[in-house]
């Protein structure tokens, strides 16, 4: 212990506790049984250093809104770390690992068990001003807080969330056609075939042996816009959309030249049912429950604690 | 949730398979045709499945949030919206504002077809318990030195790296062996592996919500991650990706197996021997970071490879990302016999990542380069008959904005890859010391050949190393050998007549054609591009040849075989473009120098005509004038490096096609229809010589596989009679043996033939339609794999390829 008081690290620790401790104006203590509450309070010094940081950061003087907004981040944080502590996160064995850690970094050659060095580091403090134990209890508190209770949507639920999204769900109307190239430069021949398949009354499976090579098959089954414009380019794609069913079109050109196509059949947009999107459904509504779960929890924090901020732009945000 | 607990699995076959649709692949291939693999998930097949394949474009490695190199350079974005990106949707980038709005915002020019988020395993916990969301964390010392080390200005200099704590945490990576979880994750780690399961998780969600499984078929997400093992510096990272949504509890990073051998032992024991439905393989990057130790020919503890570990690697890592943000490994001029002078393309010249020196003239061990593993793999092969490095060739970004897919030299000055690392000034894109700074390229695109946009037939393809790579750019390229009779240019059905005469990129030829060079089918499309600007012209086409000699001497030639140099030029201040080049390059080649007793692979590689590269786009954009070099800020210096090149000639690799003395010579078979008797299987193989079947040793395992599997039979070790040398048989009218009537395994100068018959059997999964089925065989380490195109007529399905 002689040689632990002696360490230069601990002076660098205590001093920078002490520094927390003043610059955080407060006692650490919480007691969170209702009958006193100690308020969240963030000083105007506190305010000052989180504009440096984001300065120093960014290059950028923060502006009122900018300030409101560090502001209101670190009273989430504050009131989460509090919240984590009034549960009794801390009690957790991964801070209980890293108080014994940084006890034995002061003290490499140091006597004391665990629960001895545990139990100094508590004594220290560390405990409520560690920046590392603060972090993992919030983001705990954090975690907690969006996924507690979670279920998975309801039958009934998941069919009305899916009415409302169901756009971003639809099959687009796709097309199946055949077609005949014919390689840059001139459309002349591609015209010429034209008259000829339509003058004939070729069969599409005929016709498409009169093509060029090309990089799809003659025949394209169900295919999207998206689909065509991956293989044509979004001009053909465009083009396409137009060309009516049961007859030759074209020439339409592409980046490669130019092609006949006899659309097959339309297979109109459609909505798929609910089971083939049910994971994509699902995955999607518990990530957005965890973001309204994580506010109700901040806005529930924010009336349990009094707050004492001495920042006036986030005084107006929060009144207006 | 529903995906954390392994879905019920249940294969599920295409609609309307039982219905003998007769589908003539020469006139209308049917939905119904049957894939040459097994659905191993529940989804709708795709409406626009075609049996032929389609590219899809995609990648396998980028970063998020979750990946500590990506936090701590402020990427904000998570898997989720990674792949909202790869759909097409804008996502921003840091620097981020106080109201943690970004500054910057990316966009796809076209959406990708498929993606996987493989962020780095090792910190998945660390990250979480570090990082503050929003705000880079102000923790403890490693967070603290990471974000002064990579956050702020100024910059890193050349010669300054960061204590290698601080890079191990900061990367993510394993440098030290055996690796160190840090001091507040407890003991063996226990605290963080319990935060990583959070992180695995949430990975597994964003990739399902973003997974189309309607029949629509839009977009394709795989459950994936890094294993990030950098031994001593040396690059030997992995991306595992995984089939389907079954995947292990947590991943296996370098922090729980620090040796690649390691990481396969541990892959096939929690998924692919000991979790039902798993699936998974690996993919090497960088092995031009590797130290030469990417593809060294040794197995566990360093000894010579041996073929049981041969054979295992390349069923587990059938591919190479060959090219990526950190260079291009393709080969190296000078390096490994390689005299090539496209071998120049956008190389990193760094012996590891990390290195403060780049010099293009320092020694580079000849194995960090794809093309002359491919030929230590010929001399392995020859050496103990199993190629370790039988490997297909795809590119990605590795790109950490979470941003997949985005290559555009145009945009790559403006999005970067890196976060505030090469953005939080303009100039970090070309001042950063490596992996950023003007050696980056935007990186490469991986192209799958599958009949649909699903994640079995996507993996399948991957497996059967039916993929190519880009250096980002989106041309067509297809790749086929065998006898390949008939097989024209300019014919419409050059695509099906390739694949009923031979095989597709990725697979293996024997003597097809006897002493003579089996036929090369070869055809290129340039880019589509985007509304108003298709992709670059072509300008040649290659065949790249490696081969082993008698001796036991690897060699290399390249060979044009379509296209030319033309007037193509760019005008490197303005960035367009000029002169001639091709839409489309086809050829259907022999090799001239092709000689039946030496092993060797055959890849495709498709050059477009020169466009700007990256740096000049931006530099132009800076208003950088290297002609009047006073004028030029010293920050800006790199632009004019004569060391850096104005342009790019973006390019396409095919796998390989690997020719193989003892390989496949001839296979035919048939299932015919014998009434209400059942179906009689005949099949009739001949190898070339060198083979090593030996039934009176080896058991004999014989498979046919489509999506079911239609037979299978394993011939006990001693069961088949030796009439006379060489010749072994077994009769049996009662078909005892998997209804085997008679078998004839005869080996004459080496060559084997092999004659089957079976009395009629149920064969209940045999369709009755044309399509792809696989047969295999395999005695000891000896396989012989083909999926021909099996044509149904008359009651009658039958093969001859």
């Amino acid at each position: 212990m002689q040689r632990l008081l002696r360490s230069p690290l601990l002076h660098f620790l205590v001093g920078g506790m002490v520094l927390f401790a003043v610059v955080h104006g407060r006692s650490p203590t919480v007691r969170a049984n209702g009958a006193e509450i100690a308020p969240v309070v963030i000083t105007a010094a506190e305010i000052e250093q989180l504009r440096r940081d984001y300065r120093r950061d960014t290059g950028i003087d923060p502006s009122p809104a900018d300030e409101a907004a560090l502001v209101e981040r670190a009273v989430e944080g504050e009131l989460l770390f509090r919240e984590a502590l009034a549960r009794g996160l801390d009690e957790d064995r991964s801070i209980r690992n890293w108080l014994i850690e940084q006890m034995r970094s002061l003290d490499p050659d140091g006597a004391g068990n665990d629960d001895e060095l545990h139990a100094q580091a508590r004594a220290l403090g560390l405990d409520r001003t560690d920046l590392v134990v603060r972090r993992i209890l919030v983001q705990k508190m954090r975690l907690l807080a969006a996924r507690a209770n979670e279920q998975p949507p309801a039958d009934e639920v998941l069919r009305s969330y899916y009415e409302e999204h169901a756009a971003d769900y639809g099959i687009a109307e796709r097309v199946t056609l055949w077609h005949v190239f014919s390689p840059n430069p001139s459309s002349q021949s591609a015209a010429d075939l034209l008259a000829e398949l339509r003058a004939g009354a070729v069969a599409p499976a005929q016709a498409v042996q009169r093509s060029e090579t090309f990089a799809a098959p003659p025949y394209l089954r169900a295919q999207s816009p998206a689909d065509l414009a991956r293989r044509f380019g979004a001009e053909f794609s465009e083009q396409l959309s137009t060309a009516r069913a049961g007859e030759w079109s074209g020439p339409i050109a592409s980046p490669y030249g130019w092609h006949l196509v006899w659309v097959e059949q339309r297979i109109p947009r459609e909505t798929p049912p609910l089971e083939d999107v049910r994971g994509q459904l699902t995955e999607r509504w518990l990530d957005e429950q965890r973001k309204l779960r994580l506010q109700d929890t901040l806005r529930a924090l924010k009336t349990r604690y009094p707050l004492r901020i001495e920042s006036a732009a986030w005084r107006e945000r929060i009144s207006s | 949730m529903n995906t954390t607990s392994p879905r019920h699995r249940s294969t599920i076959r295409l609609a309307g398979l039982s219905c003998l649709l007769a589908a003539s692949l020469g006139a209308v291939p049917s939905s119904a045709t049957p894939p040459p693999w097994q659905r191993t998930e529940i989804r709708q097949p795709c409406a626009n499945a075609d049996p032929f394949r389609q590219p899809f474009f995609g990648e396998t490695h980028i970063h998020t949030a979750f990946s500590s190199d990506a936090v701590f350079a402020g990427t904000r974005e998570e898997p989720r919206g990674a792949y909202s990106f790869a759909k097409g949707d804008a996502i921003g980038l840091a620097p981020y504002d106080a109201l943690g709005q970004p500054t910057r915002t990316a966009q796809l020019r076209r959406p990708l077809d498929f993606a996987a988020v493989t962020d780095h395993a090792e910190q998945f916990g660390e990250i979480l318990i570090c990082l503050t969301p929003g705000l880079p964390a102000y923790d403890s010392s490693e967070c603290v030195s990471a974000r002064n080390q990579l956050q702020t200005s100024p910059p890193l200099l050349p010669s300054i790296l960061p204590p290698i704590p601080v890079i191990q945490f900061l990367l993510g990576y394993g440098a030290l062996v055996p690796p160190e979880r840090f001091d507040w994750c407890g003991e063996d780690g226990v605290e963080c592996l319990a935060q990583a399961s959070l992180v695995w998780d949430e990975t597994r969600a964003a990739a399902e919500q973003h997974y189309d499984r309607s029949a629509g078929c839009s977009f394709t997400t795989f459950v994936g991650y890094e294993w990030s093992g950098q031994p001593n510096g040396n690059n030997l990272h992995r991306n595992v990706i995984f089939r389907n949504e079954v995947v292990p509890e947590l991943p296996t990073s370098y922090m729980e197996e620090y040796t690649v051998q390691g990481l396969w032992a541990a892959l096939r024991s929690q998924c692919l021997e000991g979790l039902p439905g798993c699936d998974a393989l690996t993919i090497p990057h960088n092995p031009n970071a590797s130290g030469g130790l990417m593809f060294a020919p040794v197995g566990e503890g360093g000894a010579p490879i041996t073929a049981e570990e041969a054979a295992l690697r390349s069923g587990i890592e059938p591919i190479v990302e060959m090219n990526q943000h950190k260079g291009d490994s393709e080969c190296r001029t000078g390096v490994g016999g390689s005299t090539d002078e496209e071998c120049g393309f956008e190389k990193l010249n760094r012996l590891q990542l990390f290195s403060p020196v780049s010099n293009p003239n320092q020694t580079f061990p000849p194995l960090n380069y794809v093309r002359n593993a491919a030929k230590q793999g010929l001399v392995e092969e020859q050496r103990m008959g199993v190629n370790p490095f039988k490997i297909g060739f795809i590119g990605s970004t590795d790109g950490h904005n979470a941003t997949p897919g985005s290559t555009e030299e145009a945009d790559f000055g403006d999005f970067g890859h890196l976060g505030l690392r090469d953005h939080a000034t303009p100039v970090f894109m070309v001042q950063r010391v490596t992996p950023a700074g003007i050696e980056a390229t935007p990186g490469g695109l991986a192209v799958i050949w599958a009949e649909e946009n699903s994640r079995d037939a996507l993996f399948a393809a991957m497996r059967r190393r039916e993929v190519y790579g880009t250096s980002g750019t989106r041309p067509i390229l297809r790749f086929f050998a065998g006898r390949e009779a008939g097989l024209r240019c300019g014919d419409p059905n050059f695509v099906e007549k390739a694949y009923a005469g031979g095989v597709p990129m990725g697979a293996e030829i024997g003597p097809v054609r006897g002493s003579r060079s089996p036929r090369f089918g070869v055809l290129a499309f340039r880019d589509v591009g985007t509304p108003g600007a298709p992709g670059a012209p072509l300008q040649r086409l290659q065949i790249v040849k490696g081969w082993v000699d008698t001796a036991g001497e690897s060699h290399e030639k390249v060979f044009e075989v379509a296209g030319a140099a033309t007037d193509a030029s760019v005008n490197t201040d303005t960035c367009e473009t000029s002169g001639a080049g091709f839409d489309s390059l086809c050829s259907v080649w022999h090799d001239p120098e092709f000689d039946a007793s030496q092993r060797a692979f055959y890849y495709a590689r498709l050059l477009e005509n020169p466009t700007c590269r990256w740096s000049t786009y931006l530099c132009n954009a800076q208003g950088i004038d290297c002609d009047s070099p006073a004028s030029v800020p010293a920050e800006w210096a790199e632009c004019c490096s004569p060391l850096v090149a104005k342009t790019i000639q973006e390019r396409a690799w095919s796998s390989p096609i690997w020719y193989r003395p003892e390989g496949l010579a001839r296979l035919t078979g048939a299932i015919r229809q014998r009434g209400a008797a059942g179906r009689v299987l005949s099949l009739n193989l001949r190898t070339g010589a060198g083979g090593s079947i030996n039934p009176a040793a080896q058991d004999l395992t014989l498979a046919l596989r489509d999506d079911d599997e239609v037979y299978s039979v394993t011939i006990p070790a001693g069961t088949m009679q030796a009439v006379r040398p060489g010749v072994y048989r077994w009769n049996d009218p009662s078909g005892s043996i998997g209804g085997i009537r008679s078998i004839r395994l005869e080996q004459r100068a080496g060559a084997t033939r092999l004659r089957l018959r079976t009395v009629p059997l149920a064969l209940p999964g045999t369709d009755f339609v044309d399509h792809f089925m696989e047969v295999s065989l395999r005695a000891g380490t000896t396989e012989i794999v083909a999926v021909p195109l099996w044509r149904s007529k008359g009651g009658r399905l039958q093969t001859r390829s």
